[in-house]
């Protein structure tokens, strides 16, 4: 009898772990844009600032363009740099820059996080290659994506255009 | 002759592969938007900083916009913090202002030539101070063109404006 109730209970846990799995999302298609910000507690106080002039001090916002049909990638990266002046008004400056434009990148469902999809990516920025290694998590329907780079404090929303 | 018809074949396949990869070019919008913009500035002040009025009310950390794409028109407001004003008053480690900007600005709107995924907006206006002001963006449109992704240009500010 006992061993009934064990089976049984074994039984309706399994069934209860297959259907609390996520799903796999499926691989979105058409295209997607979005911005992607830095989330670093890193920050700089004025008189830091005005010391860093005129190096970059944070590069806070990146605007993406997800191509998913042709997996391809656009990005645009508004940088902070400090000014060197002293006054709280004028402390730094913005800056908006091309990243990368068509770079490629491949897109799967993330073995690790089952309910997110992995994007790797490469592209070449002033002679450097930069690397994009992140998850995008479907929700909405699969029209809205959370970001979350996985190698840096980067994350942000990209939705379907 | 059959070398150089596959180097035709072969420009003509690149081509069209950049044609079809390229974004499609945003339709201008109609109506209008609403939206929030937020500092994303990586300076920081401290409340010994507010003490010493370090923070001006120049310092506007949120902006509430009204973008008329029709007749080409911004209101702006904003919600300024400045330092605290009396000394030894540790109620509130800030003072909030809230102001309209600018109304019925002059807004300029075009596809951008950079980021071809987004359009480029620039307005110019005096503040509250009396100093010019000009602010330069990017409207990057999602939801069918009923959302709009803002990042500024030339500040560090971002957010997001919503057909009305």
């Amino acid at each position: 009898m006992i061993c009934i109730r064990t089976l049984t209970t074994l039984f309706f846990l399994n069934a209860f772990a297959a259907s609390a799995a996520p799903p796999d999302p499926a691989l979105p298609t058409g295209a997607c844009a979005g911005l992607i910000k830095k989330s670093s507690l890193v920050s700089f106080p004025p008189s830091e600032a005005t010391a860093a002039a005129p190096n970059l001090i944070g590069t806070p916002v990146v605007s993406v363009y997800l191509d998913f049909d042709n997996s391809m990638l656009y990005l645009g990266g508004m940088s902070e740099l400090a000014t060197g002046s002293s006054s709280p008004d004028d402390v730094s400056k913005a800056e908006t820059i091309e990243l990368a434009e068509q770079a490629p990148f491949t897109i799967k469902v993330s073995t690790t996080h089952v309910y997110a999809l992995e994007i790797n990516g490469t592209f070449t920025y002033q002679d450097e290659e930069e690397r994009i290694d992140g998850l995008l998590i479907p929700s909405n329907g699969g029209s809205t994506f959370f970001f979350q780079h996985l190698t840096s404090p980067y994350s942000g929303v990209c939705q379907k255009i | 002759m059959k070398r150089f018809a596959k180097v035709i074949t072969a420009v003509i396949f690149l081509i069209s592969v950049s044609a079809i990869a390229a974004p499609p070019a945003p339709q201008l919008p109609t109506g209008a938007c609403a939206g929030l913009l937020k500092k994303t500035s990586v300076v920081t002040y401290t409340d010994a900083d507010s003490a010493a009025g370090k923070i001006t009310s120049d310092n506007v950390p949120y902006a509430h916009f009204y973008i008329d794409f029709d007749d080409g028109l911004i209101d702006i407001g904003g919600v300024r913090e400045r330092s605290r004003l009396l000394e030894g008053d540790d109620s509130e480690q800030t003072i909030i202002d809230s102001a309209l900007l600018v109304q019925d600005a002059t807004l300029n709107l075009k596809q951008s030539p950079t980021f071809r995924y987004a359009f480029e907006f620039d307005t110019s206006f005096t503040d509250l101070n009396g100093e010019p002001t000009y602010l330069q963006g990017l409207l990057i449109p999602t939801n069918g063109a009923a959302t709009f992704l803002v990042s500024f240009i030339n500040a560090p500010f971002t957010g997001v404006c919503q057909k009305i």
